[in-house]
């Protein structure tokens, strides 16, 4: 972390999504730092892929797209501060990898998001979603920060 | 796993000539995939394409496949409750793949590769 970013052990990043009920799943942030950050998130049994307990692995792509928002809206808190939320959207889905079929609700899940490139308001992004330090799946996403 | 999305994501009769690897849905205004997605200016998920383009599969095939990765996947156009939409689908290029493409009044929302697991 570096004095550009605000204290990310708290739930401000997440509170800076423009996500609410039962769409935000990012939890908590553990910790951020310029073009990374690290959270926590869970998938309530509420979720629409919500079946027997479980929901597809490919859910964990939104797990992702939302540590990288949340990881943008700490940035441009820090650089600017604004503390707006601002819709983004995934865009694309460069490659990803699933090497589960599916992932438990209402389970802390561990997700991370790497900035690789970014033109504003483009940005890509290298995610990853564990469960008890186990690899769930990997992706490049590529996400959209403002009005479509 | 099968999700429960026909609550959400309703089959639909297409025109009266369907094209053969295409399926229709209703996005239901009702569907809790737009609680908090966003207020005041609903949007279906990202990822609730990829539930559709499977739902389609699965009703086209009568089986449920294990998906193992994306490729390309390209999301162009948002979709908004009561949306209309097709899902076409067709042999992908990579062994156990499928290619999905998803278009709502006549333009492309969303475009990709499904790889699954062998068998």
């Amino acid at each position: 972390m570096t004095s550009a970013f605000p204290d990310p052990h708290h739930e401000l990043g997440v509170g800076l999504l423009p996500h609410t009920g039962a769409a935000r799943l990012l939890t908590a942030i553990v910790r951020s730092g310029p073009g990374f950050l690290e959270a926590i998130g869970k998938v309530g049994a509420e979720h629409p892929l919500a079946s027997g307990g479980r929901v597809p692995s490919f859910l964990g792509l939104e797990l992702g797209a939302q540590a990288a928002a949340a990881m943008e809206a700490l940035h441009r808190l820090g650089a600017t501060g604004e503390s707006a939320r601002r819709s983004g959207y995934l865009v694309r889905v460069r490659e990803a990898t699933f090497t589960v079929p599916d992932l438990p609700v209402d389970t802390p899940l561990n997700v991370t998001a790497r900035l690789e490139a970014a033109a504003s308001p483009l940005a890509i992004h290298r995610i990853s979603v564990s469960l008890e330090g186990a690899g769930c799946l990997t992706a490049v996403i590529g996400t959209f920060s403002g009005t479509r | 796993m099968i999700p429960p999305l026909e609550t959400d994501l309703i089959p639909i009769p297409g025109p009266s000539a369907p094209s053969s690897g295409s399926s229709w849905f209703r996005v239901s205004p009702q569907s809790r995939w737009f609680e908090g997605h966003f207020d005041g200016e609903p949007i279906l998920p990202g990822i609730a394409h990829l539930a559709l383009a499977l739902a389609a599969l699965a009703r086209q095939s009568g089986r449920h496949r294990i998906l193992t990765a994306l490729r390309d996947v390209r999301f162009s156009r948002p979709l908004r409750p009561g949306d209309e939409v097709e899902v076409l689908l067709s042999e992908g290029r990579e062994p156990s793949s499928v290619r999905f493409e998803i278009r709502c009044q006549g333009r492309r929302a969303t475009l990709g590769l499904l790889v699954f697991a062998p068998g």
